[in-house]
């Protein structure tokens, strides 16, 4: 690890960061800010009654709308957090390491005395320090959010902020294989398709596995069936196994990937 | 000092480098000069740790550049042949994390100097840079630390005429420091002006080393003269230098070591022009093997 590339990559990425947590905080306060009106409407609650039990789960709503907890799961964890945090891994994993391969200036990192290992593991610090941001920003926002749009509705923090560490660690291994396919691949191009590819796969194994019974078994292979938003918003769910699980799995994937970078033969 | 030995590196299509040896004393300056395509680069990436060889070693002050790059790369200084900077950096910016990233101990810190020889102003971002300033930018940051060895890819591209002079000048400066500089370039006048050796690269092997004091002593000249009347210029194209070319009273003159006797025949001439074409790296490859194939052998 280099202090001074962490310091300097962070910098120059901060306003990148910045904008994709804004835009995380100001999306979760507009789901709050109009769930008082959603609570009250007959018109939702009559269409997910009319829901099969598997849909309700994917949309997150298998508990009803009723309460700010399954309507934030539904409307919030269920696509929109996921889409944002998805982006952001993706995007920053290609452009901390397969970018600066492809424009040449990661010349210059290898060009000093700090080792191909310890310039991969700064960037993916980089990364994994951004996707925690993101997160933290969320936790804060949603609670700050409730406090002032939504004073009047319960919402329990405590599990709201475990499936938020939830959440996190997940993308934290979709931002470790990314690194590590960003660390691997031959261009940039070829990172992202691959790493977009693959998460798109996990999130179509958790969505057909949750609306057909007979292959509910293909959730198990979807690292997305970690986060079952509904579910862990009201507490439930082997959280401690997860977060153990997730956080070992991003150290495995990230050491893989400074391992596939240290061999790499580099036409800078 | 930099040691080659028995170095290839094969790519798909034939191209790489092939049972490369060469060595650079502490101290030298040591031109490496080839077309595109010659293996100029891949040798550099080499001598950078970036490309690991088929066969045989690469070392930099006994170091293997592989092995142990980051050992290497503290006493190396280097300039890649293609400038690609971060995005989203200012010059001065990327300057303080090439220092960062070198724990630079401040009174080895040449950065304020170098910009000042460069006329160089690093406090806009890179992407708005022209060619020319990101190739100062990158000077600086290949100089900046004091290194005891400097590899250089084509380091005049983009810079203008002046700037090219400034750079020739530091290198000279290097070189009375006791640095041992690698620079390549398809340029011979360019590496002519610093380097004591100069390697010619062809195909990926290495076609010769000469010495540069000796081969300016071998080198041919072609001198174009336009004279003020055709007896003049008849007078000129039989006095005796070989002659290359011949338009009216504008004759080319091919002349090797002895400028005096040339000199004496114009003092009787009515010189009207005057031109002196340096040595392609082409005709120097023809000069020293008269035919293509004899470089390659």
């Amino acid at each position: 690890m280099s202090g001074a590339l962490y310091q300097s990559v962070l910098r120059a990425s901060a306003k990148t960061l910045a904008s994709y947590a804004v835009g995380m905080v100001v999306y979760l306060w507009l789901i709050i800010g109009i769930f008082p009106t959603f609570a009250h409407s007959r018109a939702l609650a009559t269409l997910l009654k009319g829901l099969p039990p598997g849909m309700l789960r994917v949309l997150g709503y298998h508990v009803g709308a009723t309460h700010l907890a399954g309507f934030l799961a539904g409307e919030f964890y269920g696509l929109i957090y996921l889409v944002i945090m998805s982006m952001y891994a993706l995007f920053t994993a290609s452009q901390l390491m397969a970018h600066w391969v492809d424009n040449g200036s990661m010349a210059y990192l290898l060009a000093s005395p700090v080792s191909r290992a310890r310039v991969a593991a700064t960037q993916a610090l980089v990364l994994i320090t951004g996707v925690v941001v993101i997160g933290g920003a969320t936790v804060a926002g949603g609670i700050l959010g409730v406090h002032w749009l939504a004073p009047n509705v319960p919402l329990a923090t405590g599990p709201f902020i475990a499936m938020n560490l939830v959440g996190t660690l997940m993308f934290c291994v979709v931002g470790a294989y990314a690194f590590g396919l960003s660390a691997a691949a031959r261009d940039e191009r070829t990172a992202l398709g691959l790493s977009t590819m693959l998460t798109l796969v996990f999130y179509g194994l958790d969505l057909v596995g949750e609306l057909t019974p007979s292959v509910h078994w293909l959730t198990h292979v979807s690292l997305f069936s970690v986060f079952n938003a509904s579910q862990l918003i009201h507490g439930q769910g082997p959280i401690a196994a997860d977060v153990v699980g997730l956080s070992a799995a991003t150290g495995l994937l990230v050491i893989a990937g400074i391992a596939a970078f240290q061999r790499r033969q580099l036409s800078l | 000092m930099i040691a080659l030995k028995s170095v290839t590196k094969a790519f798909l299509g034939g191209r790489g480098v092939f049972d490369l040896s060469f060595d650079v004393a502490a101290g030298e300056v040591f031109g490496c000069l080839g077309p595109n395509g010659a293996g100029k680069s891949t040798t550099i990436r080499h001598l950078m740790g970036f490309l690991r060889p088929d066969a045989g070693s690469v070392e930099i002050n006994g170091h293997n550049c592989w092995t142990e790059a980051p050992r290497v790369q503290a006493d190396v200084g280097y300039l890649p042949g293609e400038i690609g900077f971060p995005d989203d950096m200012t010059g001065t910016q990327f300057l303080n994390l090439v220092a960062g990233l070198r724990v630079l101990d401040p009174s080895h810190d040449r950065r304020a100097a170098l910009s000042a020889r460069f006329e160089l102003d690093p406090a806009s971002p890179l992407r708005k840079m022209s060619k020319g300033t990101k190739q100062k930018v990158g000077l600086v940051a290949a100089f900046m630390h004091t290194p005891s060895v400097l590899i250089l890819d084509e380091p005049t591209s983009g810079l203008d005429p002046l700037m090219q002079e400034r750079f020739l000048e530091l290198v000279a400066d290097e070189k009375r420091r006791g640095a041992t500089v690698f620079m390549s370039s398809h340029v011979f006048a360019e590496v002519e002006r610093v380097a004591d050796r100069v390697g010619i690269l062809k195909d990926g092997r290495l076609a010769a080393t000469l010495d540069v004091a000796a081969l300016r002593r071998l080198q041919k000249k072609v001198f174009r003269v336009r004279t003020g009347t055709d007896a003049e210029a008849d007078g000129l194209a039989s006095a005796g230098f070989p002659v290359v070319g011949r338009r009216g009273r504008e004759v080319d003159l091919e002349v090797q070591g002895d400028y005096n006797a040339l000199v004496r025949v114009l003092a009787r001439c009515d010189v009207r022009a005057l031109d002196i074409r340096p040595m392609t790296l082409e005709q120097l490859f023809m000069h020293f093997y008269g035919t293509e194939e004899a470089t390659t052998s």
